[in-house]
């Protein structure tokens, strides 16, 4: 399976979406951090890195732990669709071939030696989490469900819904406002429960196949899941099957959304004590 | 001040500690506000899905997303004014000298992005089950 996220065109980027330097006269070299592996063999993982000119993607290492980096301007990166996918580029490449702690978004470091002194420092962390990540993939499941379809569900299905539309339309002039106003509330109120038995029942019947699952808020008025799951790499087929039997049984009223595999972006935090500025 | 004070001289001290307290309110309120960016990054999703969905053309993503990515920045810009933690960025406020010492200050919100010095990290696992 792919991600499903088409590349816009990068030559309509417009000016004002320019990524700022922190300090435009002076651009120190930094180095960007996209994730943390295993690995005592240095890496090259090619030109792909974020920024322009697409700089070569490296590894920094100590010990067995290393840090897929690329060189960069000290610079904050807006969170831009063009930014944000070169990063996920870079993990999803290493992934192909390692267990990946992916860092967040922006993540830059001054040197080499930085790099190195957080791998010590946090090293016994690192080794233990990608111990517990080991061949664990996420899968990003976001489910839309078309209203209108919902609601002439809802008033075929619904006995008290049903009547109240009927004496509504049986009386289209007087006396129906406060009709109107009850049949809104009931109807609402209906929405609300369907939305949580679709969820529920998606949810139940997904959870047996991974190992772990988290549900964020959803966005925009037609979503109404929007959830990570993380799936051990040997059974993602099963996990694909589930999601694929799910999205058939419901397929008159919900869409899927559903990307992967993905670096456990949701369920690994790492908080780095950043430098308090000068 | 204390509170027997307080009641004492009510009709002098009253109306003035009413009106820092409202105003002292009114601060708090409009410093979320502007450094809140949870609503912008919110936003930035929903574009994103709605190009997704063919509901916009890359052209009017591209335009929309410059204008979340300046809000952004401004947002940025008033969490260093405030001394916060930013995300995406290095922290440039200068240590005020008469800052007190960092076990006073409150909490900061963990913070990302920008260059990061090596004092470690701490790794958490956020798993439901």
């Amino acid at each position: 399976m792919v991600n499903e996220q088409p590349v816009p065109e990068q030559e309509k980027v417009a000016p004002a979406s320019a990524d700022v330097p922190v300090d435009a006269a002076v651009e120190e070299d930094g180095k960007y951090v996209y994730c943390v592996i295993k690995s005592v063999d240095e890496r090259d993982f090619g030109p792909i890195g974020i920024g322009e000119g697409g700089n070569r993607v490296y590894t920094v290492h100590h010990r067995n732990l290393a840090a897929v980096v690329s060189d960069t301007p000290i610079r904050i990166y807006d969170p831009t669709r063009e930014n944000v996918l070169a990063h996920e580029l870079v993990n999803e490449t290493v992934m192909r071939e390692h267990t990946v702690i992916p860092m967040s978004f922006g993540t830059i470091f001054r040197t080499r030696d930085d790099i190195v002194e957080l791998l010590k420092s946090t090293y016994q962390a690192f080794d233990d989490v990608l111990e517990k990540m080991r061949d664990k993939i996420e899968f990003g499941l976001k489910v839309l469900w078309d209203r209108d379809k919902v609601v002439a569900q809802l008033e075929e299905g619904d006995e008290d819904i049903g009547r109240l539309k009927g004496e509504i339309t049986g009386n289209a002039q007087s006396s129906t406002y406060f009709a109107r106003m009850q049949l809104g509330r009931l109807i609402e109120s209906a929405l609300e429960r369907a939305a949580n038995t679709y969820v529920m029942d998606i949810h139940e019947s997904l959870k047996p196949v991974a190992v772990a699952s988290r549900s964020n808020k959803p966005i925009g008025d037609r979503m109404i899941m929007n959830a990570a799951y993380l799936v051990d790499r040997d059974r993602e087929g099963e996990f694909d099957e589930a999601v694929k039997a799910l999205s058939r049984k419901y397929e008159e009223v919900l869409s899927f959304k559903y990307t992967g595999p993905w670096p456990p972006y949701n369920f690994v935090n790492i908080k780095l004590r950043l430098e308090r500025a000068e | 001040m204390g509170i027997l004070k307080h009641l004492l001289f009510w009709p002098v001290t009253g109306p003035e500690f009413l009106t820092k307290f409202a105003m002292g309110r009114v601060h708090d309120v409009v410093r979320d506000n502007l450094t809140d960016d949870s609503p912008i990054k919110e936003e930035l999703l929903e574009l994103q899905l709605k190009l997704e969905a063919y509901e916009i053309d890359d052209e009017e993503y591209m335009r929309r997303e410059a204008e979340l990515m300046e809000r952004l920045r401004e947002v940025r810009r008033w969490r260093e004014e405030f001394g916060m933690g930013v995300s995406g960025g290095p922290v440039r406020v200068a240590a005020e000298p008469d800052e007190p010492p960092a076990a006073e200050r409150e909490p900061e919100p963990p913070q990302r992005g920008g260059p990061a010095s090596p004092s470690g990290a701490e790794i958490e696992l956020n798993w439901d089950e």
